[in-house]
């Protein structure tokens, strides 16, 4: 897969054993998802969480891409949870209609 | 797939088009319900594909003059002449600030101004300070209008798998299709195709979306929020109407007039019902594609490669005993005919294109003149190949301006003369002959023939016992620095320009000349061939040099015996008829034959004949510019490669006739 997106994730990623917490940057928009993408495929923990408490900006890609990760079609072998939503992130999922899958990620 | 930023860039500019025009007709008619709604249109759609694309900026300007058209088209508010001028003014700002996403500081600054300026117009949202302005506009109390229809609408929404890398977005429109929505009632229900892992590209869509709500807007209004993606996306619309709650629409109506009302309400509820999508379809059979401009420069230059190859093809063909050969050379040159012409009817446009930008220059410039001007146009239907459209803008507007600058009387000497204080400037165009004609009309001043002849004697044009007539001595004008204006002012009069004006009409292989009347006014007619491509022709021969006559001017061809080389002119259907021969006039060496033969053609100055050795028959002619040794032969517009390699030179007949 080839982007001519060619911006890179801002995200800090901590990882143990079995288990990797990837905070999202601030912009989760087509410009960075390749590259979100890239990371999860190339990780090997089984339990990977998604921090998104500074997101302050995203698109229908950002949104698409984490319908991908909580809706568990990312891997069988993997699972991923959403973690503190930011207000854009809400405002977002609930104009797609998509709120419930963000219900508990709620810190 | 064709840059968004750049469609974007093109239907914003027009839009604003439109909105300049029906503005500037609002300018006459303020109560035009027709144009209020196409201004509300054009600025709602600029508003939401500038949120599609990034145009954040001009998404949230646009947003205000929405907000004022809205308010007009309620009656909540009437346009005024400061008004207008303001929206104007916005129109501009709007074009200027499309050249980028991200306008500079002074843009900014400017667009705070004009919406600060905006506001005071706004009923309740201004600052009722309209003492600056000497024509406030009415806020007009209309709570019996107010909408009262509602509308019960499903979308189903299918972006296309490149929409995101095209730069096209499904939150704005959500955001603007959940503005519409009234009572909680917008409800989403968003589908994502089951894609693995691996498979999974991020930067695709995979999304759908399913959206119903309730809303006070018409279909067509919710059809516009997808204007700008409606090639690419899949957009089914159901609009239902639910209720009405205007009392008066209850009521019985008292006479036929009102009966007639209800039943196209009726009509329009039943219509209501049908899916947009049918809609859409019938839409469709008329959609239109944009293509860039080098893309149709790209096809018209192989379609006549292609032509040239093909005359080729058809000599060998023809000098071939092959019978396989000439058919099927026969049926590709039946082909490469219809391609040619589909190549051409591509690159035409309706004049009227061009005609419509002229409405605001006219208005612009009476104002700044202190004039009264009305702009009458004809034939806006008229064809012409873009390319020879978009050269012919700058001319045309330079004449304009010299019509309004110095043709046009202010209106108290129009009174003075017993005329109409308004000015009239008619421009008109038709198709004669294969040619396009274009007639810019005033009634003005006119021009005064003796001051010409005395600047054209003082600058040494012409001599002063020189005998030219009227007629030629105004032609003079179009000679480099010639100007009678008394006064040179920021719009013209410095003699640069009509000279300008000739060169840019002949590069364009056409003519322009010039009539006057003191005090009736002037008229600049041009007549310009329709294509700059290629054209069907008559190939002749010379002494085995060949020549193309454009076909569109051939009435017919004679055969007679050789006739002497001083004899201008020939019995044709018992009357004279003024004739050339073609080898005198290019000093062709060798022998005429004892039998020749002669075109009679239509010029603009009437029949005449052109006397030949032989006549080839017809050709598809490619036209080319002539080299530097040819390009001010007169009598000769172009050049066109033959299907051997050889250059056959193509005829002007109009200069031909000129030179009897």
């Amino acid at each position: 897969m080839t982007s001519q997106f060619r911006g890179e994730a801002q995200s800090n990623i901590s990882v143990t054993s079995d288990s990797q917490c990837i905070e999202i940057g601030n912009s989760l928009t087509i410009y960075e998802v390749a590259s979100l993408q890239a990371q999860l495929m190339s990780s090997s923990a089984t339990n990977i969480s998604l921090l998104l408490h500074l997101v302050g900006e995203i698109d229908s890609a950002g949104l698409q891409w984490l319908l991908h990760c909580v809706l568990g079609k990312q891997s069988t072998t993997q699972t991923i949870r959403l973690l503190s939503p930011s207000s854009c992130i809400l405002d977002t999922a609930q104009l797609f209609g998509v709120s419930h899958l963000f219900e508990g990620a709620q810190s | 797939m064709s840059d968004p930023i750049v469609t974007f860039q093109n239907e914003a500019t027009e839009h604003l088009l439109a909105l300049e025009n029906a503005l500037m007709d609002l300018e006459e008619s303020s109560n035009d319900k027709v144009q209020i709604d196409a201004a509300f249109r054009s600025m709602h759609t600029i508003k939401g594909a500038a949120g599609m694309v990034g145009y954040d900026h001009i998404s949230e300007f646009t947003h205000h003059i929405e907000s004022l058209f809205d308010h007009i088209r309620h009656e909540r508010l009437s346009l005024s002449a400061d008004l207008c001028q303001l929206l104007l003014n916005m129109t501009d700002h709007i074009q200027s600030l499309l050249a980028s996403p991200n306008p500079s500081l002074e843009s900014k600054q400017q667009s705070e101004a004009l919406i600060d300026l905006l506001l005071r117009f706004m009923p309740n949202e201004g600052l009722e300070d309209t003492n600056s302005l000497e024509n406030p506009p009415i806020a007009v109390e209309n709570t019996q209008k107010e909408r009262s229809e509602r509308y019960s609408v499903q979308i189903d929404v299918t972006p296309h798998d490149q929409s995101f890398r095209d730069g096209f977005d499904i939150i704005p429109v959500l955001k603007e299709l959940h503005e519409m929505s009234v009572t909680n009632s917008f409800e989403v229900e968003t589908k994502t195709q089951a894609v693995a892992g691996t498979e999974f590209d991020p930067e695709q869509c995979y999304l759908s979306v399913a959206v119903s709500f309730e809303t006070n807007n018409t279909l067509n209004e919710i059809t516009d929020v997808f204007m700008f993606v409606e090639q690419e996306w899949q957009v089914d619309i159901a609009h239902k109407q639910l209720h009405i709650l205007a009392k008066n629409d209850l009521e019985f109506p008292s006479d036929s007039a009102d009966l007639s009302q209800t039943l196209d309400l009726k009509q329009a509820h039943s219509n209501a019902l049908r899916p947009a999508k049918y809609k859409q379809t019938e839409k469709n059979e008329d959609a239109h594609v944009r293509v860039a401009q080098h893309k149709l420069d790209m096809l018209m230059d192989q379609v006549g490669e292609l032509v040239i190859m093909q005359a080729g093809l058809d000599q060998v063909a023809l000098s071939s005993e092959h019978s396989q050969l000439q058919v099927l050379a026969e049926e590709l040159q039946r082909l490469t005919n219809n391609l040619r012409d589909i190549a051409f009817d591509i690159r035409m446009l309706p004049i009227g294109s061009a005609f419509s930008r002229f409405k605001r220059l006219v208005r612009d410039l009476s104002k700044d003149l202190g004039k009264k001007v009305r702009l009458e146009t004809s034939g806006s239907e008229t064809e012409l190949d873009k390319v020879v459209l978009d050269k012919l803008i700058e001319p045309l507007i330079h004449i304009l301006r010299n019509s309004l600058d110095h043709g046009l009387e202010r209106p108290e000497q129009r009174r003075e003369n017993g005329k109409d204080i308004t000015g009239l400037i008619s421009l008109s165009a038709w198709h004669a002959q294969g040619q396009i004609n274009i007639r810019i009309k005033d009634d003005g001043r006119g021009i005064d023939h003796q001051r010409v002849r005395e600047k054209a004697i003082a600058q040494r044009l012409i001599s002063a016992d020189s005998d030219i007539c009227d007629l030629d001595v105004l032609q003079l004008i179009f000679e480099a620095g010639f100007s009678t204006a008394q006064t040179v002012t920021d719009i013209s009069g410095r003699g640069v320009g009509m000279d300008v004006v000739r060169s840019s009409i002949e590069s364009l292989q056409g003519k322009v000349n010039i009539l006057s009347e003191t005090g009736l006014g002037t008229e600049v007619c041009i007549q310009l061939p329709m294509t700059l491509s290629i054209i069907d022709g008559l190939m002749i021969s010379v002494a085995g040099e060949k020549f193309v006559i454009p076909l569109n001017q051939v009435q017919e061809c004679i055969e007679h015996k050789k006739r002497s080389s001083t004899d201008l002119q020939i019995n044709h259907r018992d009357k004279p008829l003024p004739t050339l021969r073609l080898r005198d006039r290019f000093d062709i060496a060798g022998q005429a034959p004892d039998i020749e033969q002669t075109v009679i053609a239509l010029t603009d100055s009437g029949y005449i004949g052109i006397t030949v050795d032989e006549i080839d028959g017809n050709h598809q002619t490619v036209i080319r510019n002539m080299g530097r040794v040819y390009q001010n032969t007169p009598g000769l517009m172009g050049a066109t490669i033959l299907g051997n390699g050889n250059i056959a030179m193509i005829l002007d007949l109009s200069a031909l006739a000129q030179s009897f």
